[in-house]
């Protein structure tokens, strides 16, 4: 165990500029969102609008900072696959250091835009904030870690390849494979068979935020929240769970066996 | 203790080592020559369990290899690369921490033999330094197997034969097997016990050093003019 934090303090400084490097984004983005806003009048929308993307662009964060470190690592392959760690903790590695990263961005973020939508919009309340701080939460990590792992994967097989063809031609071939491998999972998950027996387990959520109203009454920017209850299946989480997983080991097994250094 | 059973590896359509069968016993300092391209590189990955044969098999200690092996076998590579943003000690320190025969004591050692500054980042170390640091990191375990590809390029000419002649001392040839690639010949044939020339892929001799001073009565580089002819 002591190996592994070892190890995952090395990767929280290899990963430390994608951390900077996005906060400085972020924060960027905001201030320029705030005086833009202030020049052209329309200061709480154009605020709106960038706290929405910023808070939409954590989802692609993980899938950033692995490319960034495992772009790093293939320079060095001889020192990072040269050890008794296998790949799994390795990899757990990487995605431990990404997701506190993303975490620490992401309520940093969060927080700001709580604090701005809390003074400016009056359908704010402790239920509409907990509303939205949840769900993004949740939408966010879960898309965040589901894309990372898919990277992972296809970067697996990029490597792989690369290990007997050029990088272009390995990219190429590897992005074909993408496209291949999704087709061919959406029609498996079409099919009424397996469409059945994941489709279990509902979850009634009432009143979850689905997104905002804007519009301009008498010149004064107006925003509600627009509410709706949905259903979700325990069922299709527990398949896209194992579908993670097995991307996860499937990309361990071709570093272990198939990359060479 | 390392054993290679016909061991064949190739890389799309070129071989790399054809049929190879070498077998280095412990307690000794091994040097594996030949020329750029021959294999000897190829050799000390697929021991280190870093590439993967064609065919054949690899044992260390009778343990058949896979990545896994790194907890026997400590590997020092022929490149440049390194976490640039470790200082000198923090490298010790990380290295130690990933493996449990590190000596830290023996690391600091060599460190002071090598003249290198424990605070200094790696990213502003020459190229020779960085070379030294590779040796602290890689003689610091006591592994039972030490690879170390070309350990001496990018040395300064003039420091390179004391840091040869000071190896030895941080070695423990009771316990540890040295295999190392160099096109520095002449500076380590001293310290070698055995040699082994490999060429376009396949062992042409191996040989014991001695025994190759006394019964040929050549230098290790006559010898290997003559093997190479």
């Amino acid at each position: 165990m002591s190996a592994w934090l070892a190890l995952t303090k090395k990767e929280f400084r290899l990963g430390f500029p994608v951390f900077i490097t996005a906060l400085i984004l972020y924060a960027g983005m905001m201030v320029g969102a705030y005086f833009l806003g202030k020049q052209i009048n329309h200061e709480e929308a154009i605020m709106m609008t960038a706290f929405t993307i910023v808070i939409a662009l954590h989802v692609l964060f993980l899938v950033f900072y692995l490319y960034y470190t495992l772009s790093s690592e293939r320079k060095r392959l001889h020192l990072w696959l040269h050890t008794p760690m296998s790949i799994a903790e390795l990899l757990l590695s990487k995605l431990f250091t990404g997701i506190v990263f993303m975490a620490i961005t992401f309520i940093v973020s969060l927080s700001v835009a709580a604090m701005f939508f809390n003074q400016h919009f009056d359908f704010f309340n402790e239920q509409t904030i907990f509303n939205i701080m949840g769900l993004s939460t949740i939408t966010v990590f879960n898309g965040a870690i589901w894309l990372a792992v898919t990277f992972v994967f296809f970067w697996s097989i990029f490597l792989t390849f690369s290990q007997r063809i050029n990088d272009f031609f390995s990219f190429i071939l590897t992005f074909i494979l993408f496209l291949i491998i999704g087709w061919i999972y959406s029609l498996i998950l079409s099919i009424g068979f397996v469409e059945t027996i994941t489709t279990w387990g509902p979850i009634n959520v009432g009143d979850i935020l689905v997104g905002f109203e804007f519009g301009y009454m008498d010149n004064a920017f107006e925003a509600n929240t627009l509410s709706e209850t949905s259903i979700f299946y325990i069922g299709h989480f527990i398949r896209d769970l194992i579908v993670t997983i097995i991307m996860f080991f499937a990309a361990c097994w071709m570093i272990d066996r198939k990359v060479e250094v | 203790m390392i054993k290679l059973t016909d061991v064949t590896k190739k890389y799309g359509t070129k071989t790399a080592l054809e049929q190879v069968n070498l077998t280095l016993s412990k307690g000794k300092l091994i040097g594996l020559v030949g020329e750029n391209g021959s294999g000897k590189s190829t050799t000390l990955k697929l021991i280190a369990g870093l590439n993967h044969p064609t065919n054949g098999e690899i044992t260390v200690n009778g343990e058949k290899v896979t990545r896994k092996i790194a907890s026997s076998v400590s590997y020092l590579s022929e490149l440049d690369e390194y976490y640039r943003f470790f200082t000198v000690k923090d490298a010790i320190e990380f290295q130690a921490s990933q493996f449990a025969d590190f000596d830290m004591e023996k690391a600091y050692e060599i460190m002071k033999f090598m003249k290198l500054d424990p605070e200094k980042k790696l990213k502003h170390l020459s190229k020779g330094n960085r070379g030294r640091v590779k040796i602290v990191l890689t003689l610091g375990r006591n592994a039972p197997v030490v690879l170390m590809d070309e350990p001496f390029s990018g040395l300064d000419p003039m420091v390179r034969n004391s840091i040869v002649k000071g190896l030895i001392s941080f070695v423990d040839l009771e316990k540890q097997l040295i295999l190392i690639t160099t096109h520095e010949v002449m500076e380590v044939e001293n310290i070698l016990d055995e040699i082994v020339a490999i060429k376009d892929g396949s062992i042409i001799a191996h040989d014991n050093v001695d025994d190759i001073r006394k019964e040929n009565e050549q230098s290790i580089v006559d010898w290997m003019t003559e093997i190479y002819e």
